[in-house]
Formats: structure tokens, C-alpha cells, sequence
């Protein structure tokens, strides 16, 4: 089973630090995916995404955090130096999220990996809550493959597996490149014979 | 095996439905109609015509527009006025049967029925009202065609456990042409015994304690009984206190009265029985519930034992079944309360019934490692600490002026009074912990795997491979630290019983072990809802 990080880098990304150096589905795109039982990352893009998304949020968090600042400077509850202080701690608060939303998109990238066999799907993710989950093949119902409008301009979509469980009832792999998705699926709820969902 | 005969055309429900129906919503529309005999003057007819003529109307209109339709394989329900709507229920899919009757129902030999397939929270189709002959007939379709499905896809032990009957057959009465066995029937002296041990009522009792504490309240009470008895009070602390007490404790025998009322009236002669693979529930003095649950369905089996449970020598069962209703107002015990109360000898012999291909007694139980409990107790330690530190810093800082009047020795009683409590009250929380941790096992059995916990209120659930649908390992920053993880697997419909099997703080390799085996036996499995 070959561990991610021996698989070389084929994209031009820019070089960072934090990103491992793994690219495995992206020279199995064209057709040449196995249900191996191999761990291997989710599709790239899929940073890119998250830190676009985040972007967005901390654009959000920014514009309310100076309207209340603005709101509390004109009605005056605040003023002189508690307003700065204020509004340095809002500033702070707006680059902290920034920063995170750079930042966690590549940690759980790195914590993300997935494998499919002929018995399941295994998924270990959490950057600091960590987690492993199983799910066997003959469990899943139905699955889903989901793309939100940034995800479809990117390549990646979200692979939702439908089991009858209570907690688990809805496992999700998101970040997957679209095509791979697609064939995942494909194995997984194709040619499995009778099974009643 | 006879052939299943579809119907030829759609079926209406019972003419009496409208009647039924239109009751229901009396029951909801109860305020408006009191306010408009009481408050309407000379226009109450008018007001009340407004009311209850369009709701019957519909009601009658509704009644023409609903049909059900048994077909080979799926029952297919028509409703709606306005808005039709076709439901498709394939027969294979569905789950339960539920009836319910109540006093008008039985007047009319007719029952509510609601019909549950596995998947979502509410009945796929609730069918107000249906004849009890016709109630038959639909269940005995079916079972004819749930076996015919058994037949069809695992020929092999299932018509021989048929006929392999347990000794217990004292009442062997036939339905429909298959042997019925009883296997638990509550006696009125046993419901009152399940009264006084699910003591439901205990939220108004702390209600009512809460209440009583505010001395207002108590003073009031106190005056008008003074008034009343012409009997003069001591005013004063110590008088408060034991009134309060008094009220207390009448408020705990009225709990306790209804507590038992309750149970011997929704409960009146539970009656659980096995007809084939399917398991059957009857009881209710008013309202006659019965419950069906086909063996196969049953996906987790929990064995609860409270502490009142444990002075009885008794414990209950219950089962989760896939898509059981969330919260089962009209039917309080769902069918996953299938025990509400029996002796602990008599358990085994009763797993057996319901379920013989899960384990549950003969398990090797192994508990958690040494360093796992102790983090256990230590997590409970903490956590339990900080907040008891809390409340008592709050009522000590209440106790300080200008709350209370400054009197030095007062004050230093009070701190001290809080500060001892406090203190006790930590001591027993760990001492809880260490128990409850001490109680935690796993068993890994041939079929499956086993679940305890709980030290006060003791639990064991079971649940077998077939039925496991997801396994996961977790760890928590604070689990790496000590290098455990936790080990849970999911089932379907687990979790409202109140118990999952989601074992903490195991060390690493035995986690490991655990999800390995797991993985690998659950994958070996196919699961289906009919085996």
C-alpha cells in the first residue's frame, strides 16, 4: 500500500511548505482508478475550495464586525481609546479567522485520506479529532454526488454514501475530482446484484 | 403456500372514519370551541357552524377521496382533496403494523392503524379507520408475503424455527393457522411494580420542590391554612421547613399514586407474544394499543436495570427496529419498550425468543485497562469539580451582605455549610465515576458484539455483525495523549433506546483490534431486513 507522500508532485502548484507533495489521482484520472484498497488523498482543488470558501466567510465576519464598530463609534457607547481598542480587537478577530481559513483547508487536506475495496470504503480524516471510518460496501443504500457551483468550476464534487445506520446514516467524501467520484460510485452501488434499499 | 391474491379494486376505509377524524380535531380545536359556547352569547350557533361544519365537510369529502390498494407486491394509498397524492409502500419495506384503539374504536369494532416501513421518523401511511376484519386480512397478506420473501431468499433454518417451539407452551392458541406462544404477560400486582420503579413524574416533583422553595409561596400556604384549620403556626425557620417537607412529601406520594396509574392503565394486560417470526404486543385498558415486530427487524437489543429495577430483581427490554418513530406520542410504549418489566431469571429464556441469533448472557466480558478508567474518573473529576465550584461560589457570594444580614456567626455557617456540601457532593461524583467506569465492558461474541455501561441506571445492548452497519475508530487530542481511542459501531435505529455501542478511552490496540474485527466480520455479512 503505497503511502501518499512517496507519490511525486505532477501539478505546478506553488511551492509550499505545507501542502504534501501528493498527487495520486491525478495520474489515474483517465480512466485508470482501481478499487485497490490504497490510501490516497482527496483531489487538490479541494484546498483551494475550502480557502476560497473561508475567504468568503471572513469577508462576511470582516463587513459585520466594522458596521458594529462603526454602529457603536456614531451612537457612542465607545469612544477615545476603548473604541480603538475595539476596533483593533475586531481587526484581530477578522485576521485570525483569515488566517485560519488559509490554513485549516491544508491540515485537513493532509489528515484526508480515503480507500476503496472490494469490501468498503475507509475514510480517516480530523486534524485534531481524528476518525476512521468503515463503511462496507454491502451497507450503502444509495449514495449522492454533490457539487456546490465552486466546487463545479474546480473539478471536485462530494461523494454522500446512504446507509440505514442512525448516526453514520450519511457518510461524505468531499474533495474527490469529479470523474473519480463518479466511478466510486459507479463500484460502489453498480453491479452488486439483489440488495433492498 | 398459498399465492398472494391482489385486490381487485381500491379499497375505502371504514364509513365511520369522518367520525373518527372529526374527533381528532375536536380534541385540537377544544379551546376555540369552549370559548365560542361560553363566549358566543346569541351567536354560539353561528360561531360553532363556522367551526365544526367546514371540518366535517372535509372530513366527509376526505373519506370519498381515500382508497388503499393491496396489489401483488405493494400497498398503494390514494388521499387527498385538493392536493392528491399516490403512495407506493412496497410490501417487502414494511416494517410494523401498529394499531390503536381506544373505547370509541372498540364501540365500532374499528382501529386506527399506522403502517411503518424502515426508513423516516413518521408512519408512511396512517389509516384512520380500518375494520378489524380488514386489519387481518391486510396483516395476513403480509405475512404470507413476508415469508414467501424468506422462502425466496434464505430457504434454509427459518420454517424449521417455526416449528421449533419452546417448552413454554401453556397457551397454545393458534391465529390465522400458526402456532402463537406466549411469552410475558404483566399482571396488574407486576404493572404496579413497574409503577413504583419507572416512577414517572419525577420532573414534578423537583418542580414542585423548586416551587415550594420559594418562601413565599409557603407563606401563603401557611396563612390560609391558618385560616382554614383556625389553628395558629409558629412562625419561623424550623415551622417553615418541616411544611415544606410535608408538602414534599405528599407531592411524592401523588407521584408515585399516578406513577402507578399510569402504568396499569396504558399497560392493562401486556401481553407479548410470538406468532411465527413475528413478535406482538397487546395492552391498554382504554385504548388498546398492539404493536407488531417481525424478529428479523430487529437490529439492537438493550437490557435496562435502574436502581429501583435492581430492589425488584427485574430489568427491562427494549429493541430498536429500523425507522421507529422519533417521538411516539399516541403510542407510548413503542415497539421498542417490548419488556417493560420482567424477572432477571426469566431474561435469558426470553432473549431467546426474541431475538435467538443475538448474545447476550453468555458473554466473556472484558472492561476497560486501568489507565483508561482512571482517565475516565479524572475527566468526571475535573469537569465535575469546576462546576460544583461554581454553584457553591454563587451561593456563597449570595450569602455575603447585602443579601443576608451581616451577622458574622450566620455567615460562617452558611460558607461553611456550602463549602462541606460542596465538597461532599465532588467526593461523590468521583466515587460515582469510578464506579461507572469499573462497570464499562465489551464483549466480543461469535455473532456480534456486546455493550455494558452504567453504574446507577446498569445497561447492556447488544447487536450482531449482520446488523452493523458502520464501524469507526475516534480519537480526541486528549485520546492521542494517551494513546486510547474509542470504538463505536452504528446500527440501524440505534440510539433512541438511549444506549449505542461506543466504547471510550480503550487502548490503542485493543481499539485497533476491535475495529479490525469488526470491519472484517461486518464485511464478511450481507444485510438485509428479512433475515
Amino acid at each position: 500500500m503505497p503511502s501518499p507522500e512517496q507519490v511525486p508532485t505532477t501539478t505546478a502548484e506553488p511551492e509550499d511548505a505545507d501542502r504534501p507533495a501528493a498527487q495520486g489521482e491525478e495520474s489515474q484520472s483517465d480512466g485508470t482508478w482501481r478499487p485497490d484498497g490504497a490510501f490516497r488523498p482527496v483531489d487538490p482543488n479541494y484546498v483551494t475550495v475550502e480557502q476560497i470558501g473561508s475567504g468568503i466567510f471572513t469577508i462576511v465576519v470582516a463587513a459585520i464586525v466594522s458596521a458594529v464598530v462603526a454602529v457603536v463609534a456614531l451612537v457612542g457607547w465607545l469612544s477615545g481609546w476603548s473604541l480603538a481598542g475595539a476596533a483593533v480587537v475586531g481587526l484581530a478577530l477578522v485576521a485570525f479567522l483569515g488566517w485560519l481559513g488559509v490554513k485549516l483547508p491544508r491540515w485537513a487536506y493532509a489528515h484526508l485520506r480515503y480507500a476503496v475495496s472490494e469490501t468498503g470504503v475507509e475514510i480517516h480524516r480530523g486534524i485534531l479529532w481524528r476518525s476512521i471510518t468503515n463503511v462496507p460496501r454491502s451497507r450503502i443504500q444509495h449514495t449522492d454526488v454533490t457539487q456546490g457551483p465552486l466546487a463545479r468550476r474546480y473539478g471536485i464534487a462530494t461523494l454522500q454514501m446512504y446507509t440505514a445506520g442512525t448516526q453514520y446514516n450519511e457518510v461524505d467524501l468531499e474533495g474527490l475530482r469529479y470523474e473519480v467520484a463518479l466511478r466510486i460510485r459507479d463500484f460502489l452501488v453498480g453491479s452488486r446484484g439483489t440488495h433492498e434499499s | 403456500m398459498n399465492p398472494r391474491p391482489s385486490d381487485d379494486r381500491p379499497s375505502r376505509l371504514h364509513p365511520a372514519s369522518p367520525l373518527f377524524r372529526v374527533v381528532g380535531y375536536v380534541r385540537q380545536l377544544i379551546v376555540p370551541i369552549l370559548l365560542a359556547l361560553f363566549a358566543g352569547g346569541d351567536y354560539r350557533e353561528l360561531v360553532l357552524a363556522i367551526f365544526v361544519v367546514p371540518v366535517v365537510l372535509y372530513e366527509v369529502l376526505h373519506y370519498f377521496r381515500t382508497t388503499y390498494h393491496l396489489s401483488d407486491d405493494q400497498l398503494i394509498v390514494r388521499r387527498g382533496v385538493v392536493f392528491r397524492t399516490e403512495r407506493h409502500i412496497p410490501l417487502d419495506q414494511i416494517q410494523n403494523i401498529d394499531l390503536a384503539e381506544n373505547l370509541l374504536h372498540r364501540l365500532f369494532r374499528v382501529a386506527e392503524v399506522r403502517i411503518e416501513t424502515a426508513s423516516g421518523a413518521e408512519p408512511e401511511a396512517v389509516l384512520r379507520v380500518l375494520g378489524v376484519h380488514e386489519i387481518e386480512r391486510i396483516r395476513e397478506r403480509l405475512r404470507a408475503g413476508r415469508s414467501a420473501m424468506r422462502d425466496a431468499s434464505a430457504p434454509t433454518a427459518d420454517s424449521a424455527r417455526e416449528s421449533d417451539v419452546p417448552a413454554k407452551q401453556a397457551a397454545a392458541t393458534f391465529i390465522q393457522g400458526r402456532q402463537a406462544v406466549e411469552l410475558l404477560h404483566l399482571s396488574p400486582l407486576a404493572l404496579v411494580k413497574l409503577g413504583l420503579i419507572t416512577f414517572r413524574g419525577l420532573v414534578l416533583v423537583a418542580v414542585a420542590i423548586g416551587a415550594v422553595l420559594q418562601f413565599d409561596i409557603a407563606e401563603r400556604v401557611i396563612e390560609n391554612m391558618e385560616n382554614w384549620t383556625a389553628v395558629s403556626i409558629p412562625s419561623g425557620g424550623p415551622a417553615l421547613l418541616t411544611i415544606a417537607g410535608g408538602v414534599v412529601l405528599f407531592g411524592l406520594l401523588a407521584v408515585t399514586l399516578l406513577s402507578v396509574l399510569w402504568a396499569l392503565v396504558t399497560l392493562y394486560d401486556f401481553r407479548l407474544i410470538r406468532v411465527g417470526e413475528d413478535l406482538r404486543v397487546t395492552c391498554g385498558l382504554f385504548t388498546r394499543l398492539s404493536a407488531t415486530i417481525p424478529r428479523p427487524r430487529i437490529q439492537f437489543i438493550s437490557v435496562r436495570q435502574s436502581l429501583l429495577h435492581r430492589c425488584f430483581g427485574t430489568v427491562s427490554v427494549s429493541v430498536e427496529t429500523a425507522g421507529g418513530s422519533g417521538e411516539a406520542e399516541n403510542v407510548p410504549i413503542s415497539r421498542r419498550w417490548l419488556v417493560p418489566l420482567v424477572s432477571q431469571t426469566r431474561l435469558p429464556e426470553l432473549l431467546r425468543e426474541i431475538q435467538p441469533k443475538f448474545e447476550l448472557v453468555d458473554c466473556t466480558w472484558q472492561g476497560l485497562s486501568a489507565a483508561g478508567r482512571r482517565r475516565l474518573v479524572r475527566k468526571t473529576a475535573i469537569i465535575s469539580g469546576l462546576v460544583i465550584a461554581a454553584v457553591a461560589a454563587v451561593l456563597a457570594l449570595w450569602t455575603l451582605p447585602p443579601f443576608l444580614p451581616a451577622q458574622q456567626d450566620l455567615r460562617v455557617l452558611v460558607l461553611g455549610s456550602v463549602a462541606t456540601a460542596a465538597v461532599l457532593l465532588w467526593l461523590l461524583a468521583v466515587a460515582h465515576a469510578w464506579a461507572a467506569a469499573r462497570a464499562i465492558g465489551y464483549a466480543q461474541h461469535a455473532g456480534g458484539i456486546a455493550f455494558r455501561s452504567g453504574y446507577l441506571q446498569r445497561r447492556v445492548s447488544t447487536t450482531n455483525y449482520e446488523r452493523i452497519q458502520v464501524v469507526a475508530l475516534t480519537e480526541s487530542p486528549f485520546d492521542r495523549r494517551w494513546e486510547m481511542a474509542s470504538f463505536s459501531v452504528d446500527t440501524a435505529g440505534a440510539g433512541p433506546a438511549g444506549h449505542r455501542i461506543e466504547i471510550p478511552c480503550l487502548e490503542r490496540s485493543v481499539a485497533a483490534q476491535l475495529h479490525q474485527h469488526a470491519v472484517t466480520r461486518t464485511g464478511q455479512t450481507e444485510f438485509s431486513w428479512h433475515r
